[in-house]
């Protein structure tokens, strides 16, 4: 199954927002201001394995380098 | 272990768009961390050999107990001027599908991505083969050793012959995850046999529990035998090296 980007998955959440994606990585489930909200948000779903990723800063280009 | 690429559409905008159909893609790997028995959910993270450590959101450290701004900290260079973040490191352990390694990490609040899989912390422990044909990548222990064993020699001839190997049947593959003194040994022993570790190591016999006695086993030991032959459950064990011992023909 094709996994989607994060610029896919997460279109017109603000960036920054904690994420809790399903446990297939497919779709979103929750978001939240902290990682426990969106933890808490997942479960509330019934979502007990979620997968959590934070909504990107712009739609710029992404590059990491520490 | 294969893991997909992350895949998304490209802005219309970029140069680039044409030239890759459209698509962009993220190496992603969904990492657990735990630490004094508080452990993560799955976490997105970036697997990026251009980052020199491995950084997880610092919010991500306070949730597994950890007191973030206590460790040792430095400012990390990024892409972006004008910003100097702070990482601070702890010890933690990281934990993929295939396996969990106790790594030094560095915990930024300022990190917009839950995970940052860098050269120290990860690469270092894990072996990443980056695979643009199956638009994913392969990622096994450094220490794994890879057997291809089979029709080695249809290979040859399929290439030989200028036709696909995989007509000929495809060659089985064997990954064994040994201790990192083991996998020094066998390559060494497969340097100095002058063989590839593959051929090596599939031509090592190993030992079989047989059923009944192997063919004149106790005629070649012992020299000869006589009587019923006792049940090899039964049997104390022997010394190894009993079968160095020279074989005397009065034995019995």
């Amino acid at each position: 199954m094709e996994r989607k980007s994060d610029r896919e998955l997460m279109k017109g959440i603000p960036p920054r927002t904690w994420v809790a994606l399903s446990a297939d990585e497919s779709c979103v489930v929750a978001t939240g201001n902290t990682y426990q909200e969106a933890v808490a948000g997942a479960h509330d779903k019934g979502e007990d394995d979620p997968v959590i990723s934070i909504a990107p800063e712009h739609d710029g280009l992404r590059l990491f380098f520490a | 272990m294969f893991e997909l690429y992350s895949i998304g559409d490209i802005p219309h905008d970029r140069c680039w768009y044409p030239r890759s159909n459209g698509k962009t893609w993220e190496p992603v790997l969904a990492v657990e961390l735990s630490n004094a028995g508080f452990t993560s959910k799955r976490l997105r993270g970036v697997v990026d050999s251009g980052s020199e450590v491995t950084l997880f959101q610092g919010h991500i450290g306070d949730q597994i107990g950890l007191s973030v701004r206590s460790g040792p900290s430095y400012v990390i260079r990024v892409a972006a001027p004008g910003s100097a973040p702070v990482a601070y490191f702890h010890e933690v352990q990281l934990k993929l599908p295939s396996g969990s390694v106790r790594i030094l990490a560095g915990f930024c609040y300022e990190l917009s991505v839950p995970a940052l899989l860098g050269r120290h912390g990860f690469f270092e422990h894990f072996r990443v083969t980056f695979d643009p044909s199956r638009m994913g990548m392969q990622i096994e222990p450094s220490n794994a050793i890879t057997l291809r064993v089979g029709k080695r020699k249809a290979r040859l001839r399929a290439r030989q012959a200028r036709i696909l190997p995989s007509i000929l049947g495809n060659m089985a593959q064997l990954n064994l995850y040994v201790p990192d003194e083991l996998a020094a040994r066998l390559r060494a022993e497969a340097r100095q046999a002058n063989l590839p570790l593959s051929r090596y190591v599939a031509g090592l016999r190993t030992k079989r529990s047989h059923d009944t006695w192997p063919e004149r086993y106790f005629e070649d030991v012992c020299g000869s035998w006589a009587g019923e032959a006792p049940i090899i459950e039964d049997l104390p064990a022997e010394p190894l090296n009993y079968l160095d011992e020279p074989r005397n023909s009065s034995k019995s």
